[in-house]
């Protein structure tokens, strides 16, 4: 009896720390919340009243994916108590539990919803996530065993190699990652790899793969049942970051229309405009983003970017006069974007405005000095005014922030053939060939340097 | 059964600390100026730093204020608390240490030689540097030292790396920031209007190293040490020796980018080593929301490791030194489940009980809007202590222990320990946002034996990042004297053993950081002793 007392005194002050609930709730507070969060919540838990399962099931995975993680959890205990055969309300607590740093009580619902159904993957991958996180080394070893009998192969042998690393096995390691170690290798497994050489004190193979370690995270994998909670971010945040995630030529017309949606309805969000106006962009509707470009610069005045955008409008229209106008107000108003100093550039070249040319690119060399454009354009005045040597020094720049940069070398190879130092030249126009450059071009500059090396001849 | 019902109730009784804010004297309120432009330094301040600033050998405090970003609201300065003796304070006005800047943290050192504690502020804007002229009095030296650096700055460290003598300066930088370049962001799940990501910026700021000319005046060498060639969206600074060569080297935690690793290759080179060593991210793989961080012994074997604490939903990282490299190892010492529920910034690691083990304090506040949020505060959660138990992990104190409940849950930011009534105790002080601070004495039954040691090197200053190692019959432990760590924070110089049933006379070997390492023998515990470089200790009392 006295042992009973103690446990449920025990559940009781867990629960009391999880939740001040003692049933679904469905009256949260919804104040603070935007407006697209209360009405579709509002309207959720209206429905919910019923006390249905589906109905506080569905609430509880909307309260969740709506910043109300202790309402949600609550939901799903009583979820579980109304449909005890279904595995899916356990292993939702176990996550809310996991994401509280409840490790020990996350492990005891996913135990629990894998007795119901030990058959999903998943669920083993996170009781061997959960018991690493422990140190319980042997049931997270366990636990990844499952998950590739599951199916889940590529992240429980990740998480076997996790286990073993743990273990101080980097022989392990190794082998559980062999058949992962190919060309595309992940930055996750090349770091564990890196990190299994370090201790065994093989520096050069550690190198190797450390070279590769980027920063990228666990490979993850496919848990359809959380999905099904990500029809229910209603935020305009939440919204806007889906149709953004969709933004890509050629435009889904469905994404187009959802944008355009949101926008109508909450058109005092600078984020629903721009979204709105990039895919229009995207789907090519040219008068859609001028009018809506327009609106927005009538709407938000002082917002650097639409002037941005409506310079950029104008580029692509070849309109660089009108152009000009809306960058030097985004500068105006604030804007840093080093692209922006290019186009100015660009643009003042074409008016034969070179020192104000020139000024731009270094606006923009200031803002990013990574970036080889700048240099290339400022390279391309100083030759076009005979200063060879500052021209040489400006390619030169723009090849060593990108090996890669093909018109730095085509700029290059003109400067040293101006300046009849052709055999450099030619070992340039070597690299330009190994980077792919198109023949012709190459070519031509190659019949240039041939005539030129007869005649010193 | 007992054993039942004891692990199961609120055994401990008796608290760990009492917040003594307002009987201690201290009426210091942080104010962010958050007025809804969700400017991000808000969130992120202010420092606080104990040390013995008038040299009458007790802990100070100076809380770095942040204000207002807002041009047209009045300044709002930086306060010292001089200590009365007795763990009280009084404000110093008009002790020339009343920065005006937006205070974000704060670095402590005798930069100058001159035996007294100057101070390092990082605003969002110019950095400040206050001279103490000897007297608890400062002035401001920034322009003639050449270390205004303007940018969004968070933490400082000052520390010796090149072996000259003289305390150089780390800064570390957090967003390449303006007003102007404030963006608007929303909370994904609930829509609602909050502080960005830093990552919403990608704008990560340059952090930049002074060497120290010897004059008073530093040389930014940032470049020509290499520094250019890595850096991230930095918070928290740690300095130690981590790979044995008596050349101090510097671990950066980023908030979202991996974190830094600048090994020391002398004569003012450093070379980022992060992916090698492990500790650009640990062992899942990804730039974590770095904050906080220590440096410790955590696994005994006399070298430093590293702990970064990062924000909600993520695990700390423990880094195990295995000499040339880290080892992961966060979920060995039991830190990858219950701090993950938390965003962590104060990071204290500190022998509180005295018992010879480690124990942790967290000083935690979101930067997420919660919308279940117990209190007033959106932001505000509750601190975590955990205690080291006797197979080496950290064990969350039920709440009956810690008395950081329910009743003391506020956006926590800088945290910083320290000895504030010389009881042989190390009490704690926490800075929270838009709130008062906690000043928290140290109330264990100091039933366990310790020794308190302050050392001084060849110029009369604190004798930073020399390694003491006391053996006692039973056992050796290693401490640091350093001030850094943690976040935003400047920790007392003093360093504490905290000794257990272990008896004197102790045996104390000292590694002045410099080659030179010098025994003291036949020392009694349970007193602050003051060791002086060539042999000479002083005892300050006996406490116990």
């Amino acid at each position: 009896m006295a042992l009973c007392s103690c446990l449920l005194w025990c559940v009781l002050a867990q629960a009391n720390t999880n939740s001040e609930y003692h049933e679904c709730p469905i009256d949260v507070s919804l104040e603070k919340v935007d407006e697209e969060v209360k009405t579709s919540l509002t309207a959720l838990q209206n429905t919910a009243a019923s006390r249905e399962v589906v109905d506080l099931g569905t609430l509880g995975m909307a309260y969740e994916m709506n910043g109300f993680p202790r309402a949600a959890f609550s939901c799903y205990v009583e979820c579980e108590q109304l449909e005890p055969s279904n595995p899916i309300w356990s292993y939702f607590q176990a996550l809310l539990h996991a994401a509280r740093g409840e490790t020990a009580s996350a492990i005891e619902r996913v135990t629990h919803s894998l007795s119901i159904d030990s058959g999903y993957a998943p669920a083993w991958m996170w009781l061997g996530e959960w018991n690493l996180e422990l140190n319980e080394l042997e049931s997270a070893k366990s636990a990844y065993e499952n998950a590739y009998t599951n199916g889940e192969k590529e992240a429980s042998q990740i998480g076997l190699a996790r286990v073993y690393m743990a273990m101080d096995l980097p022989l392990k390691v190794i082998n559980q990652l062999a058949d992962l170690r190919g060309s595309e290798i992940h930055p996750y497994v090349a770091g564990l790899l890196g990190r299994a050489y370090q201790q065994l004190q093989d520096s050069e193979a550690a190198s190797e793969f450390f070279r590769l370690a980027t920063n990228s995270g666990i490979p993850g994998w496919y848990d359809s049942r959380s999905m099904q909670k990500q029809k229910f971010s209603f935020s305009i945040s939440a919204q806007l970051g889906q149709i953004r995630a969709q933004l890509k030529s050629p435009l889904d017309p469905l994404t187009l229309d959802r944008a355009e949606n949101l926008h109508r309805k909450y058109h005092t969000y600078k984020g629903t405009l721009t979204t709105a106006i990039e895919a229009n962009r995207l789907a090519g509707n040219i008068e859609r983003v001028r009018e809506l470009l327009n609106e927005g610069i009538q709407q938000f005045p002082d917002y650097a970017l639409l002037y941005e955008l409506l310079g950029e409008f104008h580029i692509a229209q070849n309109d660089y006069s009108a152009a000009k106008k809306q960058f030097l107000r985004a500068i105006e108003l604030g804007s840093e974007e080093p692209w922006l100093y290019i186009q100015l550039g660009i643009v003042f070249l074409q008016e034969g405005q070179t020192e104000t040319a020139h000024s731009y690119f270094q606006g923009a060399i200031e803002l990013d000095a990574t970036n080889p454009l700048p240099h290339y354009w400022q390279g391309l005045i100083h030759f076009a005014t005979g200063n060879n040597e500052q021209a040489d020094q400006s390619f030169r720049e723009s090849i060593k922030l990108d090996p890669e940069f093909a018109d730095g070398y085509i700029g290059l190879v003109k400067v040293l053939i101006k300046q009849s130092q052709l055999t450099e030249a030619n070992q340039l126009l070597q690299q330009l060939i190994e980077l792919g450059v198109d023949l012709t071009e190459v070519g031509v500059f190659q019949g240039e340097i041939e005539r030129l090396s007869t005649v010193h001849d | 059964m007992c054993m039942l019902l004891l692990a199961c109730s609120p055994a401990e009784k008796h608290p760990w600390f009492e917040d003594r804010t307002d009987q201690a004297g201290v009426s210091f309120v942080h104010q962010s100026g958050a007025v809804g432009n969700f400017y991000l330094p808000e969130i992120m301040g202010g420092g606080i730093a104990i040390a013995d600033f008038n040299n009458d050998n007790h802990m100070d405090l100076y809380f770095i204020q942040s204000g207002s970003l807002d041009t047209q609201q009045p300044p709002k300065s930086n306060e010292l608390y001089l200590n009365r003796g007795d763990g009280t304070f009084i404000l110093q006005e008009k002790s020339g240490s009343e920065d005006t800047g937006y205070g974000i943290g704060v670095a402590t050192g005798d930069y100058d030689n001159d035996a007294d504690v100057d101070i390092y502020v990082t605003n969002v804007g110019p950095n400040v540097l206050l001279r103490n002229e000897g007297n608890g009095r400062f002035t401001d030296q920034t322009e003639f030292a050449g270390v205004g650096d303007p940018n969004f700055g968070s933490s400082a460290t000052f520390a010796d790396f090149d072996n000259d003598g003289y305390l150089d300066l780390f800064v570390v930088n957090y967003i390449d920031w303006t007003k102007e370049r404030e963006l608007e962001c929303y909370d994904y799940g609930t829509g609602i209007r909050n502080y960005c990501d830093p990552t919403n910026y990608d704008r990560p700021a340059q952090d930049q190293i002074y060497l120290n000319n010897q004059n008073g005046q530093f040389t930014k060498v940032t470049e020509s040490a290499g520094l250019t060639e890595a850096y991230g969206n930095g918070l928290g600074t740690v300095v130690a020796d981590f790979n044995g060569d008596d050349l101090l080297d510097i671990a950066v935690a980023n908030d979202r980018t991996v974190n830094q690793l600048w090994i020391n290759q002398g004569s003012m080179q450093f070379k980022d080593m992060s992916i090698v060593w492990g500790s650009a991210m640990d062992d899942q793989g990804i730039a974590k929301a770095g904050m906080g961080i220590v440096a410790r012994d955590f696994d005994n074997d006399s070298d430093p490791d590293l702990l970064v604490v990062n924000i909600e939903g993520e695990t700390d990282s423990y880094f195990q030194n295995e000499g040339t490299y880290f080892k992961v190892a966060t979920a060995k010492i039991g830190l990858a489940q219950v701090s993950r529920g938390y965003t962590r910034f104060g990071t204290l690691l500190e022998d509180f009980n005295n018992d010879g083990e480690l124990d942790l304090y967290l000083a935690n506040g979101r930067v997420n809007y919660s919308t279940e949020s117990e209190v007033a505060d959106p932001y505000a959660e509750e601190n975590l202590l955990f205690m080291r138990d006797s197979t080496g992990a950290f064990k969350h104190m039920p709440d009956s222990l810690n008395i950081l409940s329910r009743e003391r849950i506020h956006t926590s930011r800088g945290a910083a320990t320290g000895d504030l009534n010389n009881d042989g105790l190390m009490d704690i002080v926490v800075v929270n946002r838009d709130e008062k601070p906690y000043v928290l004495m140290n109330k264990t039954q100091n039933v366990h034996n310790w020794l308190q040691l302050r050392l001084f090197g060849d110029h009369g200053r604190d004798a930073y990042h020399a390694k003491v190692t006391v053996t006692t019959s039973e056992r050796s432990i290693t401490r640091i004297v350093q001030t850094g760590g943690s976040y935003l924070a400047a920790n007392s110089p003093w360093i504490q053993f905290g000794l257990g049933e272990s008896r004197g006379p102790l045996r104390l070997q000292v590694n002045w950081g410099d080659g030179s390492i010098e025994e003291f023998n036949r020392i009694q515990p349970n007193q602050r002793v003051v060791l002086l470089k060539g042999g000479k200790s002083k005892e300050e009392n006996l406490a116990h």
